[in-house]
């Protein structure tokens, strides 16, 4: 049986790819640029998000109902397929790497700062593997639900922080400068770009027209969310703490007192946004096990699996020997490296399908 | 019923042929016993009772059955017949014994004919009388079926406060006749089945013809004819057979005691399957809020029963999570105690020489230690597991330094909030789960569980129940379901089955008719 | 059923490494830790002192000073190590210390003001980049050493920590003379536009030590702590104190006033003096920058009510005529107060006050040029106060009782 993904969970599975790791980075990257202006950054990020998004859905459209590398095949042949299948492979192989990185370091910093970090991170690629080995239709019903809990948790932790809020520290507007302002929205128009996985979602659903509506709400959901931390964040701490803050949204958090008995619920903060994260991580997962799969016509996924998850370990553990370096990828150099594969190589395929529009409409023809 | 029995049998001796030579029956009475005594094996249950008839002076005929599996007194009726008919002249239209006994002298309502040994003696395995007809190539079966069994009585495992206090009974046909009596339907099918080569059990799958999804009724079908095993001696067989996933800590298939629970699940489309022998039976396709709703919930006002439900689920999550949480703040997030709670704990653990995991396993198994003893144990001895339960799980246990008083407290909590989930098997679930998380906990703290919740949740999201998705009002979400949830709206907002379940013809998805709720108003005036 | 079995297998064999493993890492077990209630902060000139209360919770759970009927045992113990930095400093604690300190119970940290004075930059990144310290700690400045502070009984409080941080707490919400610093309120003080922040004082009144359980057996004890003054922070160092009066101007500014109470004096018509005491409930100040001629000024507009909670002067309060020269009266007391805070912030050259921070959302342009030296510019800001106090409640008499007696006196006449 075909598995089938609902509009709404493709909107989770949007929201729960792009928020998580932006998330963290996110607010101190763009307060860091843009001080208090960081949410017209984060609002210009989410209007781009939103065109990226219609364009990825509206190149999705033109997919007949192929699973993505077999109908990049169809059009194009098996080398360009096996190509565009193994760059995406190996980006998203890539991304779930570092997003494991990051997560394990994340949590070592916070918690768990004696554990090898070896054991984090092999307990991590195991949750992901073994979600995956549910099927993608299992990851999508998880992420509706963490979603439903994300949805939950976002009021409680406004109003926890209510007393604290001072919306006047955004005031006053355009003081950073237009090019501060536009330097910060390029981290956040990085991590909304992520939406391009709507490319291999888009064949599992179970009504693939509405790509373009899912892609939509999906942007804006994550954008919606960027923007609220970003705000808190500014208007809680001020422009200039939160700079030296590595996750400032479980400081703001972390600064709740209530009466004597509710103090530092940011470990539940943290709980909440470690299944988003743990979603996150699945649906990389997923897609770079898909695209290796469906690239080299492997026979079985579970095997595949296997071996790409202890490959992942390996991975990790190997390429980032200091959380530093980690740090500064995610900060500094991620941001080419998402628009190449997010942006740039969808746009590539999308001017292909417009080029080889004609040709295939013949071959359809004839065929039919 | 028998009918569809023979057609059983067929199928086994079918498959009984490839070995030996179906025997058939042969004119000579004498070598008829004979064959069937062979068949049965003899012993001292077989009665055999020779008579003739006074209009076929030349012709014996024998009545079979074996003692205590027939209704004694449809056999005394019977008997008392066919001494009266014997001693009577028979009408000159009847042309033979075989003919006037199947027509005119025995005083049961179901009788049928046989031809072979083997039919022959399994009917009467299943409680048939049998009269072999000396001449005749047939047997005349008669069904006695009767003997012994439990009456109706209460049930023990789901115990309601209001509602009806019947459950069902190990007797196949008294529970099918509990289930008719209240769905008077004639949509209602009652499909049986025998399985089990040596135990030759029967099994009734139940379900509203129209309401139910036919796939699922098929599919029910399918894997219960499927099940090739020697005996069925009670549902859980067939369960563990028949459920979608054979590795899963969660019952993916519902069982029950209660017809009103039963009758509810077949009114919204699910299909029961009953096993001769047992008052559990399976209710399936079933979802995970399932198995938190109890069949009171439907006779109480909703609101309480709403806020029931939800202390349920709570409980769910506190037996399940609250000795890993437990662990995980005390020995990993000192820092989310409020400070006086951490100065007392701190101050109780002084002088416990286990560290908290070792502590709460230590507790949890004694704790499951005398749960398991206070159900084998003798009735008459009960009082004595509670005294020295209270010992080993109480104050004593804290003075003698092993344990620290709060941990008595994590731990029995968790036990009384384990016995409020009203399905034992999901209860059962959390159990199992609970000793994972607390390793989880033990090692890894909060980060352990919550990676233990989100394996539980892909798990979960991946569970089906004859297709069916286990997590289903919520995900996929189904908004209209979700009002028999973890809340029970009153019954006139409910006017629809659950959608995804029962069939999807459109009429029959409705439950309440359009005038919704009687208007005390109007009704007033 | 070979992938069953695989499963369970699989299973079993995480479980058990899971099983193995535990027992190391971050665990630690409740009796493991020594839980500190309150930091002290040192310089000696080229080390760091920090001293820690540690709490003793098998004495405080069996209540003062009786464990099982034996010897009294303290409920908290003090101890100091010395280091080149302050995370330095806390690492000798384990040569010395049988448990693990654990700091995020940490109420209150104390600064001795030649810390103050030196700058405590180091800290803030110590509370900002370790987990374990939570931001919401308190922070006090006392004149002597901290450490004596930490050594210090509390009456009521079995903790002191504790204790330390609810006086501060509790005075923030009912006489709002000085405010409750949390770490993370001074980080944003400091980095703010006016980089100047405000820290309470908490000294020990009286001569002798309150350090040994045997001064409880008295019902007087020989000394408490008590906070004091307010201490002006600019640029992470301390540069002087304000006195309590000065200190409630700040809070008016500040618009942190949640609730205090002012005696303004009064006479009646026999010419007896004394004093009208106001409960102020509520209380909303708006600092507002404005340019005038190039230059920039302030204008404070307090709005403020209360309730009438005690009448030294015999008066009619039916009257509306007394009632509002009562609101004068008082406005006047409160604008004085106001002035006050403002005219000692001038002098130090340092704005305690957020005018930066209006002064940049209200004219960003001539920020860039002002912030070059805010403090300069802000010394020769004039403020304008005007304060609306409004006298609600009455409480639960109309009339003082001085009024009623004289009343009395004059009918006996």
């Amino acid at each position: 049986m075909k598995p089938e993904i609902s509009t709404l969970q493709t909107v989770a599975i949007v929201i729960n790819t792009i928020t998580p790791t932006a998330l963290l980075s996110i607010p101190s990257v763009t307060i860091g640029f843009a001080a208090n202006d960081a949410w017209i950054s984060v609002l210009i990020a989410a209007v781009a998000g939103v065109i990226i998004a219609i364009t990825i859905a509206a190149i999705c459209k033109t997919n007949p109902g192929f699973l993505f590398i077999e109908w990049m095949e169809n059009r194009f042949g098996r080398i360009v397929g096996m190509v565009v299948g193994l760059l995406l492979g190996v980006y998203y192989f890539n991304s779930f790497c570092m997003i494991v990185r990051q997560f394990a370091n994340f949590i070592a910093d916070m918690v768990l700062d004696e554990t090898p970090i070896v054991m984090l991170i092999a307990v991590m690629v195991g949750v992901a593997a073994f979600s995956i080995a549910h099927g993608i239709e299992a990851v999508a019903r998880s992420a509706a639900l963490v979603m439903f809990m994300v949805i939950l948790v976002i009021p409680v932790s406004v109003g926890l922080n209510f007393d604290d809020i001072n919306l006047k520290k955004l005031l006053p507007f355009f003081d950073a400068g237009t090019s501060r302002i536009g330097l910060a929205a390029i981290s956040p128009i990085g991590w909304l770009s992520e939406i391009s996985i709507l490319l291999i979602l888009q064949p599992y659903m179970k009504n693939p027209k509405s790509v373009m509506k899912a892609g939509i709400i999906g942007s804006l959901g994550s954008a919606a969310q960027l923007l609220i931390v970003t705000v808190m964040a500014v208007s809680v701490f001020g422009s200039e703490v939160v700079r030296m803050m590595s996750y400032p949204l479980f400081n703001m958090v972390g600064i709740v007192e209530v009466g004597k008995f509710l103090e530092r619920i940011e470990i539940y903060t943290v709980s909440v946004w470690g299944m988003t994260m743990y979603v996150k991580m699945s649906v990389f997962l997923f897609a770079s096990v898909h695209c290796i799969t469906y690239t080299f016509r492997l026979k079985s996924i579970r095997h595949t699996l296997f071996s790409i998850s202890l490959l992942a370990i390996v991975t990790t553990i190997v390429t980032w020997t200091r959380n530093l370096e980690l740090g500064r990828f995610v900060i500094v150099d991620s941001i080419p490296f998402l628009s190449m594969f997010n942006i740039i190589l969808p746009l590539c395929i999308g001017f292909c399908l417009l080029v080889t529009r004609g040709n295939n409409s013949k071959k359809g023809a004839q065929s039919s | 019923m028998f009918k569809k029995q023979t057609a059983g049998n067929d199928k086994q001796a079918g498959d009984d042929q490839k070995q030996h030579v179906e025997q058939l029956l042969v004119p000579d009475l004498e070598q008829n016993m004979e064959r069937l005594e062979r068949f049965l094996g003899g012993g001292a249950d077989i009665v055999c009772r020779t008579l003739t008839h006074r209009s076929f002076p030349n012709q014996r005929y024998a009545l079979f059955y074996i003692d205590g599996i027939v209704d004694g007194t449809a056999i005394g009726t019977m008997l008392l017949g066919l001494l009266e008919d014997a001693n009577s002249q028979a009408t000159e239209e009847t042309d033979s014994l075989y003919t006037h006994l199947m027509e005119r002298s025995i005083a049961v309502g179901k009788i049928f004919p046989a031809t072979a040994v083997e039919e022959v003696g399994y009917a009467m395995l299943e409680g048939s009388s049998v009269i072999l007809v000396d001449g005749s190539l047939r047997a005349i079966i008669i069904d006695t079926t009767g003997g012994e069994s439990r009456s109706v009585e209460e049930p023990t495992s789901q115990t309601v406060v209001r509602g009806p206090k019947e459950g069902f009974t190990e007797n196949l046909r008294t529970n099918t006749a509990l289930v008719r009596r209240i769905i008077k339907s004639p949509k209602l099918r009652v499909d049986y089945k025998i399985v089990g080569r040596e135990t030759r059990t029967n099994i009734a799958v139940i379900y509203l013809q129209g309401i139910a999804q036919d796939d699922v009724v098929k599919e029910v079908h399918r894997r219960i004819e499927q099940i090739e095993i020697d005996a069925i001696l009670e549902s859980g067989y067939i369960e563990e057979f028949i459920q979608d996933k054979a590795f899963t800590p969660f019952p993916l298939i519902q069982n029950t005691e209660r017809p009103d629970t039963a009758c509810a699940s077949i009114l919204e489309g699910q299909v029961v399957i009953m096993v001769s022998g047992t008052p559990f039976v399976l209710i399936t396709p079933v979802t995970f809020v399932k198995f938190f709703q109890s069949s009171e919930d439907y006779y109480q006002r909703y609101d309480i029963s709403t806020f029931l439900r939800l202390i349920r689920m709570t409980s769910f999550f506190i037996s399940m999570l609250l000795p890993s949480l437990y662990i995980a703040i005390t020995t990993f997030h000192q820092e989310m105690l409020p400070t006086s709670l951490l100065i007392s704990l701190a101050a109780q653990r002084e002088g416990v020489p286990f560290p908290a995991l070792v502590e709460a396993f230590l507790m949890e198994i004694t704790f499951e230690i005398l749960r398991e003893a206070g159900v084998r144990m003798p009735r008459i001895i009960g009082p004595a597991i509670s005294i020295v339960g209270a010992l080993v799980l109480g104050q004593a246990a804290v003075q003698a330094g092993l344990v620290s008083a709060a941990m008595v407290i994590v731990v029995s909590f968790t036990a009384i909030a384990s016995f409020v989930i009203p399905a034992v098997n999901m209860g059962i679930a959390a159990r199992l789960i609970r000793f994972v998380l607390m390793i989880l906990a033990g090692s890894f703290g909060l980060f352990g569980i919550m990676s233990g919740l989100m394996v539980l949740l892909a798990h979960l999201c991946g569970l089906r129940s004859f297709g069916k998705p286990y997590l289903l009002p919520f995900s996929p979400l189904i908004v209209s379901n979700l009002k028999d949830t973890f809340i029970r709206v009153p019954w006139w907002a409910m006017r629809k089955r659950p959608i995804g379940m029962s069939s999807h013809q459109v009429p029959n998805q409705n439950r309440i008719g359009g005038g919704k709720r009687p208007d005390p108003d109007q009704e007033g005036a | 059923m070979i992938r069953f079995v695989r499963g369970a297998v699989m299973t079993a064999a995480l479980l058990g490494l899971s099983l193995v493993a535990t027992g190391c890492w971050n665990r630690i077990e409740l009796n493991e830790l020594a839980i500190t209630s309150a930091t002290g902060i040192d310089w000696d000139g080229h080390n760091w002192i920090v001293s820690y209360q540690v709490l003793i919770p098998a004495a405080i759970s069996a209540g003062v000073g009786t464990t099982g009927g034996g010897t009294p045992q303290s409920p908290v113990i003090v101890y100091s190590t010395k280091g080149k930095s302050i995370r330095e400093a806390m690492m000798h604690s384990y040569s010395e210390s049988p448990r693990k300190l654990f700091y995020a119970h940490n109420r209150v940290v104390i600064l001795s003001e030649e810390v103050a004075r030196r700058g405590f930059n180091e800290l803030l990144d110590v509370y900002f980049r370790n987990s374990g310290p939570r931001e919401t700690v308190s922070m006090l400045v006392t004149p002597g050493k901290a450490r004596r502070i930490l050594e210090q009984f509390m009456q009521l409080q079995i903790i002191p920590g504790e204790g330390m941080k609810d006086i501060i707490t509790s005075e923030a919400r009912n006489s709002s003379i000085l405010p409750n610093v949390p770490v993370y309120q001074m980080a944003m003080d400091l980095t703010s536009d006016a980089k100047s922040g405000v820290l309470p004082e908490i000294f020990i009144s009286g001569t002798e030590d309150t350090s040994t359980l045997d001064a409880f057996t008295h019902t007087t004890i020989p000394s408490k702590l008590k906070l004091g003054r307010l201490a002006i922070m600019r640029e992470d160092h301390m540069i002087g104190w304000m006195n309590r009066k000065q200190s409630l101007g700040v809070s008016f500014l500040r618009n942190e006033v949640k609730q205090t109470t002012i005696a303004i004096p009064c006479t009646d018509e026999e010419g007896h003096s004394g004093f009208d005491t106001i409960l102020i409930q509520q209380s909303s100040t708006k600092l507002k920058p404005k340019l005038n001629e190039g230059k920039l000024g302030y204008t404070a507009e307090v709005h403020a009510s209360g309730t009438l909670s005690e009448s030294d002067c015999a008066q009619n309060l039916y009257k509306t005529s007394v009632t509002q020269k009562l609101e004068s009266s008082g406005g006047q007391q409160l604008q004085a107060i106001i002035d006050g805070a403002w005219k000692q912030g001038q002098q130090m050259k340092t704005d305690v006050f957020g005018a930066a921070e209006k002064a940049h959302r209200k004219y960003p342009k001539a920020w860039k040029q002002w912030s070059q030296d805010w403090g300069s510019v802000f010394a020769e800001a004039p403020l304008e106060t005007k304060v609306h106090l409004r006298i609600t409640r009455m409480g639960l008499s109309n009339k003082s009782f001085q009024y009623l007696t004289e009343q009395g006196q004059k009918k006996g006449r």
